[in-house]
């Protein structure tokens, strides 16, 4: 495969927290449509991946690139540049994020949580970044609730509502940082069944951070397994969590599976 | 000496008078005491080190130094640079300072206690940081503090008599000239306290009504 096929390309990744190695020389390329799941205990670097990729964190070296374009770097006059505001802006439009906490604006309600960036990042006439976030609403089953503000729904509302915040603003890219990790049990479904839609109608590529096993062999059509900032496992769903490569996987399988 | 109800009725309008002064200036000094403070607040976010470590020495100083003391240098010493302003334009700008330092802690206390993820989903949501201060981070750290603001404002309003100390018009200036000219000080300066009390108890009803407002969202 080309490398310019690849939407997401990070190459020798160094990421660290102080003396904390969160990411080692890591390499992860995503093709255009792909549905990827990232898996690993906590702490292996599967949500500093999407952070970076989001640019809520910096690297300490290596290149990520997404759309065939430096993240980090820029070229000025033939000059390789730190980028700039402008050059991350243009980059950080093509990618989407939803967070675990959610983290809905909690003074707007639901339908001027999604046309905000709308009108006032892409420039949507208000009337049509209105129409586009009601059927937006509609699709995350929400269609009646536009008007109601975030402490008025209930935690899978509200995570649905993110969804079709980050939609709005049309990414290539979609990361899913462990969105239903703060959920009662009851309400993972109504979230997932939102991101299978996404996943069969859409051809958006979709980094998914999840512990539902089950949902991510039915979901992905790629898998990998982290653990201490590196990838040990990268392959179809069914061959990584039938047969592992590494122990570490089998034990990490094992517990997770067992609590499930 | 008995206090006598004619006289303190016959010198009350000139009073309201210097009451309407007091509140002017409480009200001047407030409006640029909140966008200093904002100021300063925000600049010592600043990425550069040494220039928010200024901004925080600066602010430092002034919190740290009386206001009388800042009162009587704008009017006594600047005007030798050339900066020269009627007596209330300085006292005005004196509290508005001394205040601003004030606020600005507020103001940071509110910044920070809008949480990280907010920053994070408006740079997720690719906004400028403009729009992120102006729609996402203000109006989520100010609606919180607004009680603190109201006893600041009380606070510069009790303050003001220091405007005295520089000629202005205010009411316990107005209360010592009248005392000066008629040889009786109990009715004016009572009255004086009366006044203060009066308007810091209304003010203090309102500030209660929009701490219970912003408890209850």
């Amino acid at each position: 495969m080309e490398e310019d096929d690849n939407l997401i390309a990070m190459k020798g990744v160094w990421k660290k927290y102080g003396k904390l190695e969160v990411l080692r020389e890591f390499n992860l390329m995503a093709s255009k449509g792909q549905k990827l799941v990232i898996l690993g205990p906590s702490g292996s670097g599967k949500s500093t991946v999407l952070r970076i990729l989001m640019t809520l964190e910096g690297i300490d070296s290596g290149e990520v690139k997404i759309d065939g374009e430096s993240l980090w770097t820029m070229n000025q006059n033939g000059i390789e540049a730190a980028a700039d505001d402008a050059h991350l802006h243009r980059i950080r439009a093509k990618v989407g994020m939803v967070f675990q906490g959610f983290n809905l604006f909690p003074h707007m309600n639901a339908l001027r949580n999604i046309t905000e960036a709308m009108i006032h990042v892409l420039g949507v006439p208000k009337s049509e970044a209105r129409e586009r976030a009601m059927a937006l609403l509609d699709e995350v089953g929400l269609a009646g609730r536009a008007e109601a503000y975030p402490w008025q729904l209930s935690g899978g509302q509200r995570q649905r509502v993110a969804i079709a915040r980050a939609l709005a603003l049309r990414p290539k890219i979609m990361l899913f940082d462990e969105i239903t990790s703060a959920l009662d049990p009851e309400l993972v479904g109504e979230v997932l069944n939102v991101l299978r839609k996404l996943a069969r109608e859409t051809d958006i590529t979709m980094l998914i951070v999840t512990h539902h096993m089950s949902f991510a062999k039915e979901i992905a059509d790629r898998v990998v397994f982290m653990d201490h900032g590196e990838i040990l496992e990268d392959g179809r769903p069914e061959d990584v969590m039938k047969n592992p490569a590494h122990e570490r996987t089998r034990k990490f399988l094992g517990t997770v599976l067992e609590n499930v | 000496m008995i206090f006598d109800w004619r006289f303190a009725l016959q010198i009350l309008p000139e009073l309201m008078r210097a009451l309407l002064v007091t509140v002017q200036a409480t009200l001047a000094g407030f409006a640029i005491a909140l966008v200093l403070g904002m100021a300063w607040a925000l600049l010592r976010r600043s990425k550069s080190v040494t220039f928010s470590r200024t901004v925080f020495w600066f602010v430092e100083f002034i919190r740290s130094t009386p206001l009388l003391v800042q009162v009587y240098f704008m009017f006594f010493a600047l005007p030798e640079y050339g900066l020269k302003l009627s007596p209330l334009a300085t006292g005005v700008a004196a509290l508005g300072l001394h205040y601003s330092a004030y606020l600005s802690e507020v103001f940071r206390a509110g910044i920070e206690a809008v949480p990280r993820g907010q920053w994070e989903a408006a740079r997720a949501l690719n906004m400028s940081r403009y729009r992120t201060w102006t729609r996402v981070i203000l109006p989520q750290a100010i609606p919180p503090v607004t009680p603190v603001l109201g006893n600041y404002l009380i606070a510069m309003f009790k303050d003001t008599p220091m405007l005295a100390a520089i000629t202005v018009m205010e009411l316990l200036q107005s209360a010592k000239l009248i005392g000066a000219q008629t040889f009786r000080y109990m009715e004016p300066l009572t009255l004086v306290g009366l006044l203060f009390l009066l308007v810091s108890l209304m003010s203090s009803f309102i500030i209660r009504r929009l701490e219970n407002k912003f408890n209850t969202v």
